[in-house]
């Protein structure tokens, strides 16, 4: 379980940190204010022309952040197209990929299900990053396609409740130097 | 030498409060500490239950993962439930003294939720029950050895009950505020929002029917998926589609987390500008925001399945608009219009309205953690990490229970006419802010490292953040102790004020003034009017015209031909079987609104909501293949099970037709929905 | 939901509506549901005409389904000798449920490509090579076989163990039904 320089993660943890701080800053000055007497008009006048501003900060952000996502979603779509298959079967408690390796820089398609409750497949880099995670559902095929650049183990954990063995219900997967 | 009788300034709200504060009646008061003190006794032991499971994280306790599920599962369960009676006592409170809602549905409600916990309790700590309160199916029928067949059929039965109790309270809240302001588009400030209307019923009240709305959409989405799934804790040959009862499941439960905060929200618009000295009064901004919740709250769920990605696109894409759309109502309206009251107010600063002001940080706090997650590229990189139960718990303790508090508090504060010590407050909300934001920022934290959420046994190397986890959470156990300890008092003291009010006399020549108990009771403003019957679903001839039609068109899931092509998979027959209970509830629906027989019928609201929650229920039990299955083999008994279906049905209709004009639409509405969801998820 | 006329809320209103009135509507009603339910068993007639001109007998066996497959199931007794396996729609609708609420799909494709265990597409009637080197023939009992007892029979190539760990939890020995649908699901898997 780590991050290192450049995962996404960090950005996301960064970016909350700062929002979470200012929000906070801004509740306390508030609070303190919220001590001395300020006319109704006087409220009015910096609320109304501050909230027009604060709706018209979310919308922008919030079509934005939208928009620019709708760009990176995660689901495969169409045949394997050249992709190495992957069959990925969760079950309690363990995991079973075929193949098990594939050698670096090939383009995997994950085909993910489940032979009795729902799981979740997590793939950990061989740092023990996590890049990312995808159901594994009874009775469906989710389909992840990703390249692995990095050689090494990768480590699967599960992450979706299946039951006692959640916690340890673990596997590996090795992308190995050409 | 006349005098005259005051109230005397409260000590403990704002000064210009009293100008729009109403004088709680006695019902108010008792119905409000009844759900507070039982909703807050279930909400501090299930906090405890949270602390031994983070301990245990720690391995500072050694409990087994059989037990850590267990109580994982009780914690969500009771902590939802244990909120959601706080809120609705909340509300409840401040929506009573304008719209006249029924004490006897509000503790029939209550019963059922008390009796639904008792029953999530014997299920997870008796019977062993651990998949977690979302009982994401097919996992309570894969035990793998820790938990019996009958734990699974408590628990679900439990649930319903709890939901069966949101329901009767829910209904409860949108028949009386329709009635009470003149049909459903009006109670919701839309004709004023157009300018059609000079006045708007007050934001308690619009809170409380957008709730309400949403409320009942996810009671029935609840009763179809637990009704499928109890039938098929006795009927293994019952299959569903592992999709579908996803979508239902979680539905249903982001429905009713998300509602206990917004519950929680309709009671602090009032209670903000009792101690800011401000009203809060409904705008049109407010009423557009409150419309964008309605449709909001229903549509974001499946921002909790973005990773399955066999769910079509369109919804998962619907999903991530809903989720943003909702942030803008809670920050533009509630948040910042709460903030706005706050600002240079004079705020008076007591227990009770500390914790409110700490609360709206906390929503804040929690929902920039909730948006980020709400991203789809990052979901896939956060999903069912820490990062999601530190944003939930974010909203959850350092938001919605602290609101919980501090209407207990503001009830106390209120009869004892005191609050608690300056220092004795900044310990206890010093305590509380640190325990709480470094228990989610630990879990923040892990989450971005990727710890995985829902793990008894932790990721070797993460120990260090379980036992900063731990110590935080014992420093929020702390500051829960002092907030107890200080209620302590104020309950003594209004304990001893239970029966008086203080009345100021001022004696008219010589202005002297002098202070009098007088017994409570004596001048309690008169209680609202119960209006009677509101009204019947099928209104006019017109409508009446329609239910008979729909009879006839729905006739046709009868045909010998449609039932012979429903047999093409389970899935069709169960939708046939809709069929049958539809002409069914058509047919009640129909002869209930026809005046002679609605005359005959008479006011029996208690009859017609028991029939509405029970025989939809009972028709969807009897839905499995061990009941059926061998009636399939006879014609004739085949044929007198889908008459069965019918019955139900006209039994429904009929009961709808005793609860009034919109609430009878909805609850059939509802019922059919039920079944029709139902067929889609058992296959 | 309509808001309603306020003083449509009463009622007694409807009654003022002479009742002459109120029949005609709900006679109007009637007629109009009527009216649609003809157009929808006209629509019906119409399809299922059209039906018959494009297949050759499939139309039938569906409309007398139920009763065929009760017979099948009044006449056999419940034990692991279940005999050879009626196709029927009802059934292979029943069985294609199970191969996905059970888990097969997890391992066995239908588009011939071999996964975990064997592709279901064209195994009944096939020839069968066992682990042992040994032939069969894919018939009714060896299916059920491989179903109820899962590891007697592995086919060579892939591994024991497996099968019965993933439907351990099903008990499928006690449901000879699940057993037959799923037997008659991959007989019609050509």
């Amino acid at each position: 379980m780590s991050v290192h320089y450049g995962d996404p993660q960090i950005a996301i943890g960064v970016v909350f940190a700062v929002l979470a701080l200012v929000l906070a800053v801004a509740f306390l000055v508030i609070g303190v204010q919220a001590g001395s007497e300020a006319s109704d008009e006087r409220v009015h006048r910096v609320g109304y022309w501050l909230r027009k501003r604060w709706l018209a900060l979310l919308l922008v952000i919030g079509v934005l952040v939208v928009g620019i996502s709708l760009f990176d979603l995660p689901y495969a779509s169409g045949g394997p197209s050249g992709r190495t298959v992957v069959k990925v079967t969760g079950g309690q408690f363990f995991w079973s990929l075929a193949p098990d390796r594939v050698p670096v820089g090939t383009r995997i398609r994950f085909d993910v299900t489940s032979i009795d409750v729902n799981h979740g497949f997590g793939l950990y880099d061989p740092r023990g990053h996590l890049i990312g995670s995808v159901q594994a559902m009874p009775g469906y095929h989710n389909k992840l396609d990703l390249s692995l650049n990095q050689a090494g183990v990768y480590r699967i954990r599960c992450l979706e409740l299946c039951g006692l063995n959640h916690s340890t219900m673990q596997s590996t997967f090795t992308v190995t130097r050409p | 030498m006349a005098a005259t009788a005051t109230t005397p300034p409260s000590q403990v709200m704002h000064p210009r409060a009293a100008a729009f504060t109403v004088e709680a009646r006695g019902i108010e008061r008792r119905i409000g500490l009844l759900f507070a003190i039982t909703g807050l006794a279930l909400v501090l032991v299930m906090g405890v239950l949270g602390l031994v499971m983070r301990l245990t994280q720690a391995t500072v306790i050694g409990l087994s993962p059989g037990w850590f599920y267990r109580l994982l599962t009780l914690h969500g369960a009771g902590m939802i439930t244990g909120v959601l009676l706080v809120t609705m006592g909340a509300l409840w409170y401040v929506l009573h003294p304008t719209v006249p809602l029924r004490p006897g549905r509000m503790l029939g409600s209550y019963v059922l939720i008390v009796a639904g916990a008792l029953g999530v309790v014997i299920a997870t700590l008796v019977g062993g029950f651990g998949a977690g309160w979302t009982f994401l199916p097919p996992l309570p029928f894969y035990p793998a050895g820790q938990w019996s067949t009958w734990s699974e059929s408590v628990f679900f039965a439990g649930l319903l009950l709890v939901d069966a109790g949101f329901f009767v309270y829910c209904l409860d809240v949108l028949e009386q505020t329709t009635t009470r302001y003149g049909g459903l588009v009006r109670t919701l400030g839309w004709q004023f929002l157009r300018g059609r209307e000079q006045e708007a019923p007050p934001p308690q009240a619009i809170a409380a029917t957008v709730v309400a709305i949403d409320g009942l959409l996810s009671s029935a989405v609840a009763s179809a998926i637990l009704t499928g799934l109890l039938g098929r804790t006795y009927d293994h040959t019952a299959a569903f589609d592992a999709l579908v009862a996803k979508n239902l499941v979680y539905f249903f439960g982001h429905s009713m987390a998300n509602l206990s905060i917004y519950l929680a929200a309709a009671a602090v618009y009032v209670l903000i500008p009792r101690y800011a000295g401000r009203p809060y009064e409904t705008t049109k901004v407010f009423v557009a925001g409150w419309a964008g919740s309605l449709i909001f709250i229903a549509t974001a769920y499946s921002h909790h399945i973005y990773m399955d990605f066999v769910q079509p696109t369109w919804a998962q894409i619907g999903s991530e608009i809903a989720s943003y759309g909702a942030l803008i109502p809670v920050a533009v309206v509630t948040i910042y219009s709460m903030t706005m009251l706050v600002w240079g107010s004079r705020y008076r600063w007591t227990l009770a309205s500390t914790l409110l002001y700490v609360g709206l940080a906390g929503w804040a706090i929690g929902g920039v953690g909730a948006v980020i997650d709400s991203l789809i590229p990052i979901n896939f990189r956060l999903h069912n990490t820490t990062w999601v139960v530190a944003h939930f718990h974010t909203y959850l303790i350092l938001s919605v229970v602290l609101w919980c508090f501090a209407f207990l508090a503001h009830l106390l504060e209120r009869n004892a006419d005191r609050t608690t010590s300056r220092a004795g407050r900044a310990w206890t909300i010093t305590l509380i802010l640190v325990g709480g934001y470094g228990l989610t920022g630990t879990w923040f934290l892990e989450g971005v490292l990727g710890v995985p959420r829902r793990y008894a046994v932790q990721p070797p190397g993460t120990s260090g953040y379980s036992l900063a986890g731990s110590i935080f959470a014992l420093v929020l156990a702390l500051g829960f102790l002092s907030l107890c300890l200080q209620l302590l008092p104020l309950a003594r003291a209004a304990w001893e004020r239970r029966h008086y009010t203080l009345v100021e006399h001022t004696d008219s020549w010589t202005g002297t003034r002098y202070q009098a108990r007088i017994t409570r009771g004596a001048e309690e403003p008169r209680p609202l009017e119960t209006p009677t019957s509101a009204g019947v679903p099928l209104a006019n001839p017109g409508q009446l015209a329609l239910g008979a039609a729909g009879c006839v068109v729905g006739l046709s899931a009868f045909f010998p031909q449609v039932i012979d092509a429903s047999e093409a998979s389970i899935r069709y027959h169960h939708l046939d079987h809709a069929g049958h209970f539809f002409v069914g509830v058509m047919l009640g629906l129909l002869l209930g609104s026809l005046p002679v027989i609605s005359r005959r019928l008479g006011e029996r609201p208690t009859l017609g909501l028991t029939a509405v929650i029970a025989a939809p229920t009972v028709m969807m039990l009897v839905m499995v293949p061990r009941f059926y299955e061998p009636l399939e083999r006879n014609t004739f008994e085949h044929a007198l099970f889908h008459l069965a279906m019918a019955t139900f049905g006209l039994a429904t209709g009929l009961g709808a037709t005793r609860l009034g004009r919109i609430t009878g639409r909805l609850a059939a509405f509802l019922a059919v929905s039920m079944a029709v969801m139902f067929a889609a998820a058992m296959k | 939901m309509s808001n309603g006329d306020p003083a449509m809320n009463d009622d007694t209103t409807a009654t003022h509506t002479s009742s002459d009135g109120l029949w005609r509507w709900l006679l109007g009603g009637l007629t109009a549901g009527g009216v649609i339910l003809g157009l929808l068993i006209a629509a019906y007639a119409i399809g299922y005409h059209r039906g018959q001109h494009h297949s050759s007998s499939a139309a039938a066996p569906t409309v007398t389904t139920p009763t065929t497959t009760t017979a099948a199931a009044t006449t056999t007794r419940p034990s692991p000798a279940v005999g050879r396996v009626a196709v029927t729609p009802a059934l292979v609708a029943r069985g294609k449920g199970l191969y996905t609420a059970d888990g097969c799909s997890a391992c066995h494709s239908l588009t011939g490509s071999s996964g975990v265990g064997p592709s279901f597409k064209g195994l009944a009637g096939s020839t069968v090579t066992l682990a042992g080197g040994k032939t069969v023939t894919g018939d009714d009992a060896y299916l059920e076989r491989s179903i109820a007892d899962a590891d007697s029979e592995i086919v060579k190539g892939y591994r024991a163990g497996v099968m019965s760990a993933a439907i351990g939890s099903y008990d499928l020995t006690a449901k000879p039904d699940d057993i037959r649908a799923l037997v008659a699901f991959i007989k019609s898997l050509k």
